[in-house]
């Protein structure tokens, strides 16, 4: 075979640099020969990729080969818009583009910022999202969506993370947890969560023994790794968790009661009417001091013991400790209940139950740099599993309060903030991510790594103290009312015209969307919503690497530059999925261009700062100003707002306010990243910092009464009840279907070779993806297919209760719940653009309804699983 | 004596698909043709079932009958144990590849085949094209990234320890399955492994003596 022809290499260089595939950014490095991107390979000094990278980043280095990215700014001369309806687009010159745009943003600007609406995270997962914030803070924008545009996020499982972890995501101690439990979250395996960190931090783990059990339909991913993979009715799992309180709280009688007491808020006092019992003066919660036998808010310094059981007079009033009203409440779920919802076995329950304690060696201690911690090397983990169906927020809660009783939660060997604590870098300081406590209720108040600074303040995820619904409205996805979920149904939801009628602002469209790099009609759930929704906006315009589906509804798509092609300052800090856990090292790695743009292509954050430019000078400086805010920008690095910066100039200001004035871009050209030590008071804080979890979510109680305050009056019903101080277990809309036609529920999941919805798009993926068994396949349990007379490779269709169908070919597989049709998203594209991409694999999200009565109340997530029948495409008539 | 050889820990293994991916850039390996592949299977019936993850590739066997059929002398094994094929023997008679009870050569047919069909040779795939010549007609396979071995050994480095003379498919695997190294050292990584782990080759019974080992799950 041949052998390399060294001659011809000229020029042969390595870049270091970010994956941009997927919202991990991990750290890279990447090959050109001659100036051409050849291979992409782990960063070997970062400790989140070791070296290593998945095979999704490989195979998308052809996106700076591909002859179908679009390299001019288009046009529509089509004015009619509509799924498959040729835009008919014109290529345009970037002068004409951007003031098109620049009017537009200013005409808006002056009349009513509000009334602009921003869909963020791009499909190929390339991350900068500062430049859109600084837009939306310039302009006042109150609409703004992330999660691909969709809602098929994580709203619930940031929530609860934030009020937990005080950070944006969770996952385990992995290099210390014995004992594992994924409740549908595929961190390590296929998730996008750390990514290749994961990956080997949890082989690494497997291979010193740890257990893993995953509650999951589908026996693919970390279900094919699992020491024991348990079939699960979605929906159900929250009912799974609850019947293990039970048995741990009732049965085996075993908690940690150093953390319950004083760590969480089980001791609060709760009154008659669900609430905590509160000093009059300062509105702390009381506690009941079981030494001295009298109330005591719950800071006081005098507490000798806290009383956890019982029920006591305060002042007249019944107090009863949370964890006494959790115990009580979780006796209803009983392992049979569970099981006969969910189709886990009572026995399995049981054992998992009791494996979880036992592992948990609660009392023991660990030594890490010369200090003592909790040992507690057992967690529960999850993710989409549990917060895309609409009973998520209740799921999520519970899920973390598996961790809350055995003590788990920020200790070693146990559930993890992701990120976690943050000193900053060694010289500087910087960047910093601080957990911290209320000082009255004391509830978590989450970190980031943006700045709060006398400049302004960006501060991504502030979950507590909660912004309690309140009107008048200002955002079309009703955010003032539900004001801590991260993406809104409620832009394109079926019901959206009554929901805004009833409960919106004083305006019913947004006058522009601005799109960048999303495919939000395919991600954000059934067509016919999506069509009516976006073909209704006035001007829409988007960044993009391709003509995806999505642009089918835009006015002007503006030829984006992939992540091989752009800079950007702070990828290791953008998405909160990235850092490394435990007590690996600080990795911060930045990213670069390895090639020069092919054709007009232009990195959006320097489009961006073009348009605020040409906006005008008032715009441009509020433009500026968000930067040196989020960022905390200090000293010499801070933005001149009269000033015309590139991105890269900005960039370098970061770099330097972060790490100091001799690394800046230049130095992290060369360098590509720093690296430090971590200590272990930032990995293991939980005890340095005076905060408490609920396990008796007391403010959601609060939420759901103010928002049905707000709600009920103007005629919109919602299961109020949901919103529930002792997460309970609410029926998903698909466990109500009773016609036994539709005997399937669906299932879908993210496939190792994919993410988002470009990765299709890249041939030699494509082409591994062929090879793979599941991931164009509308995937089926082969019992149940040979009971349908189905066969392998047969093309069905896949139709819901309410008549929405899919069709696809037929995976028969024996890793999957027999009551379970399971697909990957989000594959499916037909935009005649997409040479590759189209065509590939069965797009799910058509199936699924969105509108209020089938997301969460709580947290607005949608709901990804629907009752179906399957039958045979040659029987339609 | 060296004898290259590869240990992959199948309890690692999540089945990502680098090492297919990362070989065929490393090799500008054509469309159509893998050195290295994953194999995907399942045992047991819902809910015992389990799920088998199995990278396959060259297994550079001691006694190759890949290298006993071939009738041109075109496959060989040097000394080092890698098997190669000399593209300027090989007639693309095809007896290798059914010789080979592990369907790890594949005929390169078709030096047509585009990335993106029917809109020409990117940039990237002319230049493969140019760095690694392969010739219709002849035989293709794993080299066990010879290539990095050797100039990794002439700049002093050691195979499976320093990383730019280990296999790309060793060094992207993100859980870290794979360990590259000298079977003939008693004391070397892969033959601790292979004794720790009670590695086995894949089809021990065809006596071919793979130098491709698996732990056993």
């Amino acid at each position: 075979m041949a052998e390399m022809n060294p001659k011809v290499i000229k020029e042969d260089k390595w870049y270091d640099t970010c994956c941009g595939i997927c919202y991990a950014s991990c750290p890279i490095r990447v090959r050109t020969i001659n100036g051409i991107p050849v291979k992409i390979e782990g960063q070997p000094r970062a400790s989140t990729s070791k070296g290593a990278v998945c095979g999704k980043s490989v195979g998308s280095l052809s996106v700076v080969h591909d002859p179908n990215r679009l390299n001019t700014p288009v046009k529509r001369t089509n004015p009619v818009k509509g799924i498959g309806i040729d835009p008919k687009w014109q290529a345009i010159s970037w002068e004409e583009a951007l003031t098109t745009i620049a009017d537009k943003i200013r005409t808006i600007y002056k009349e009513d910022g509000r009334q602009f609406k921003i869909n963020v995270m791009p499909s190929q997962g390339s991350y900068n999202h500062p430049p859109i914030w600084a837009l939306v803070a310039a302009l006042g924008c109150t609409n703004e969506s992330a999660g691909a545009g969709g809602m098929l996020c994580g709203n619930a499982a940031h929530f609860v993370a934030g009020l937990t972890h005080g950070s944006w995501s969770h996952t385990a101690d992995t290099d210390r947890c014995n004992y594992l439990i994924h409740f549908g979250a595929s961190k390590g395996h296929a998730a996008g969560h750390g990514s290749n960190q994961m990956m080997r931090s949890m082989a690494d783990a497997r291979a010193r023994g740890m257990k893993q059990i995953v509650f999951d339909p589908m026996c693919n991913f970390v279900g094919g790794k699992a020491t024991r993979w348990v079939p699960i009715i979605p929906g159900t799992d929250v009912a799974v968790i609850l019947a293990m309180l039970n048995i741990i709280l009732n049965e085996l009688q075993t908690w940690d009661d150093v953390f319950i007491k004083t760590k969480t808020n089980a001791p609060y006092l709760i009154g008659p009417d669900r609430h905590y019992i509160r000093d009059a003066k300062t509105q702390k919660p009381f506690v009941w001091d079981a030494v001295e036998k009298k109330a005591k808010t719950w800071d006081d310094p005098s507490i000798k013991e806290f009383a956890i059981m019982g029920t006591y007079d305060v002042n007249g009033v019944k107090g009863t400790p949370a964890f006494q009203l959790l115990r009580e409440h979780v006796k209803t779920y009983t392992p049979e209940y569970a099981s006969k919802l969910s189709s886990v076995p009572v026995d399995v329950i049981r054992t998992v139950s009791k494996e979880f304690v036992t592992e948990a060696r609660i009392g023991s201690t660990i030594n890490i740099d010369g200090k003592t911690y909790p040992f507690r090397p057992a967690a529960a983990i999850t993710f989409s599993g549990l917060n895309n169906h609409r009973n998520a927020w209740n799921s999520v809660a519970a899920m973390h309060m598996l961790n809350m009783v055995i003590g788990a939660m920020d200790v070693p060997g146990g559930c993890m903030g992701f990120p976690t604590r943050c000193f900053g870098y060694e010289e500087t300081g910087r960047p910093e991510f601080k957990v911290s406590a209320d000082p009255i209720e004391g509830m978590l108040l989450a970190g980031w790594w943006w700045g709060e600074t006398t400049r302004g303040k960006m501060v991504r995820h502030k979950m507590w103290p909660i912004d309690m619904p309140t009107t008048p409205e200002v955002s079309l996805g009703l955010k003032k009312i539900w004001s801590w979920v991260n993406d809104s149904p409620f832009y394109f939801s079926s019901d959206r015209d009554e929901m805004h009628e009833k409960l919106g602002p004083d305006y019913k469209e947004a006058k522009a969307w601005m799109n960048w790099g999303n495919n939000m009609i395919m991600s954000g759930g059934n067509l016919t919503n999506m069509e009516d929704t976006l073909k209704r906006i006035p001007f829409f315009f988007t960044f993009d690497l391709y003509l995806t589906e999505i642009t089918e509804f835009c006015d002007i798509v503006l030829p984006d530059a992939s992540y091989l092609e752009s800079v950007c300052a702070d990828q290791n800090l953008q998405t909160g999925f990235n850092g490394p856990v435990g007590m690996k090292d600080w990795a911060f790695f930045f990213r670069q261009p390895v090639c020069e743009p092919v054709g007009e292509r232009r990195p959006m954050p320097d489009v961006l700062l073009d348009i605020a430019w040409r906006v005008g000078p008032d715009f441009y400086a509020k433009f500026v100003q968000s930067f040196n805010g989020f960022w905390g920008l200090e000293g010499k690095a801070v933005l001149d707002t009269t000033k015309k910066y590139t991105y890269a100039e900005v960039s370098d200001n970061v770099l330097k306010n972060f790490f100091g004035q001799e690394k800046g871009l230049e130095w992290f050209k060369e360098n590509g990243g720093v690296t430090w030590p971590k200590k272990a008071e930032e990995a293991f804080w939980r005890y340095d910092i005076p905060a408490r979890v609920p396990v008796y979510w007391e403010f959601v109680l609060t939420m759901g009464e103010k928002a049905k305050e707000i709600c009920e009056p103007r005629g919109v019903h919602m299961q109020w009840e949901q919103f529930s101080p002792l997460p309970s277990y609410f029926p998903i809309k698909a466990h109500e279907v009773t016609d036994p036609q539709y005997d399937l529920y669906t299932l879908i999941y993210r496939d190792t070779l994919h993410t988002g919805s470009s990765t299709q798009m890249h041939p030699e993926i494509d082409a591994v993806s062929d090879t793979n068994p599941y991931s164009y396949y509308i995937n089926i349990n082969e019992d149940t297919g040979k009971k349908k007379g189905i066969k392998n490779g047969q093309i069905i269709w896949v139709e819901t209760d309410r008549g929405r169908r899919i069709k696809g070919p037929v995976s028969l597989i024996k890793g999957l719940h027999p009551a379970m049709v399971a697909v990957a998203g989000i594959n499916g594209h037909w935009s005649k653009y997409l040479k590759i991409g189209r065509g590939k694999g069965v797009y799910f999200n058509d199936l699924l309804e969105i509108d209020k009565d089938h997301v969460d109340p709580v947290s607005l997530s949608a709901d990804s699983c629907v009752k179906v029948k399957i039958y045979p495409a040659k029987e339609e008539k | 004596m060296t004898r290259w050889g590869m240990v992959i820990d199948l309890h690692r293994c999540i089945g990502c698909y680098s090492c297919v991916l990362a070989c065929r850039q490393e090799h500008f390996v054509p469309r159509g043709v893998y050195f290295n592949r994953v194999l995907i299977a399942e045992e047991g019936k819902c809910p015992t079932v389990q799920k088998h993850i199995l990278p396959i590739l060259c297994n550079h066997c001691k006694e190759a009958a890949c290298v006993k059929v071939c009738p041109t002398g075109a496959t060989f094994q040097r000394e080092d144990g890698i098997v190669m094929v000399d593209d300027k023997k090989c007639v693309g008679c095809g007896y290798c590849a059914v010789a080979c009870p592990y369907q790890q050569r594949t005929r390169f047919e078709d030096p047509k085949l585009e990335y993106f069909p029917g809109q020409g040779f990117t940039p990237y795939e002319l230049l493969g094209k140019e760095l690694f010549p392969y010739k219709p007609g002849t035989v293709l396979k794993c080299n066990f990234c010879m290539e990095r071995v050797d100039d990794g050994i002439k700049n002093g480095l050691v195979p499976g320890k320093d990383r730019e003379a280990t296999p790309a498919c060793v060094i992207t695997c993100p859980a870290n399955a794979r360990t590259f190294g000298d079977l003939d050292d008693p004391n070397g990584e892969v033959s601790r492994l292979i004794f720790e782990k009670k590695a086995q080759p894949l089809h021990a019974e065809f006596g071919t003596e793979p130098s491709v080992f698996y732990n056993k799950v």
